[in-house]
């Protein structure tokens, strides 16, 4: 696929659109729990295979720019979420009084453990690679 | 690696818009061709000398 600006806003467009409509939805309708799954599932493919059309309208050179910052944006997110794993060893309290500033109470069901832990590395990740684009951008300094 | 590409740019008059429309790519790729952020690949960088009608040795010289 070449490069096409016209493709790569229509599929970064319908990806912030299917998000916005997803938490409109979510915080109107209130679905029931059951069906709540599948409807997230079938969103996270198709954002993914939107991403992944939106990646194929890229020139060589933004592709290359993109690869890199992921790759370097997603080590630097494990790094973090590693340093806050031994944080969390060292001070196990933290985790309580995260929880208890969140949620207001302490005892939430071991799937809220699971999800936010889960949560927390792949917001490193792209906070990591939003990171290490905005450092890309900066002007290069000729010695 | 250095180029020439503003300079054959400006003996054109062509912007860096002008440019990545020929070349069909984003007018950031040429900004950061142009000031050696990034290294085109071979064939883009054939068609960046094919698009200035010289050749690739005209356009790019290695550090």
């Amino acid at each position: 696929m070449i490069y096409s600006r016209k493709g790569l806003w229509i599929a970064r467009g319908a990806i912030f659109l299917l998000l916005a409509v997803w938490i409109v939805l979510a915080r109107s309708i209130r679905p029931p729990r059951e069906i709540l799954p599948w409807v997230g599932a079938l969103l996270v493919l198709t954002v993914f295979a939107l991403a992944i059309r939106a990646y194929f309208c890229l020139d060589e050179i933004q592709r290359t720019a993109r690869m890199r910052a992921w790759y370097y944006g997603t080590a630097l997110g494990i790094a973090v979420s590693f340093i806050a794993v031994i944080c969390l060893r060292a001070r196990p309290d933290l985790l309580g009084d995260f929880v208890d500033w969140m949620l207001g109470h302490r005892s939430p069901p071991p799937l809220f453990y699971f999800v936010a832990g889960v949560m927390f590395i792949l917001l490193a990740q792209m906070a990591g690679y939003f990171a290490v684009r905005a450092f890309m951008a900066l002007p290069k300094r000729n010695p | 690696m250095k180029n020439r590409i503003k300079v054959l740019r400006a003996e054109k008059n062509w912007s860096q818009a002008e440019l990545a429309e020929k070349l069909n790519i984003a007018r950031q790729s040429v900004n950061a061709i142009e000031n050696g952020k990034a290294d085109p690949s071979l064939p883009l960088g054939m068609r960046i000398a094919g698009a200035f009608g010289v050749k690739v040795e005209d356009v790019f010289e290695i550090d």
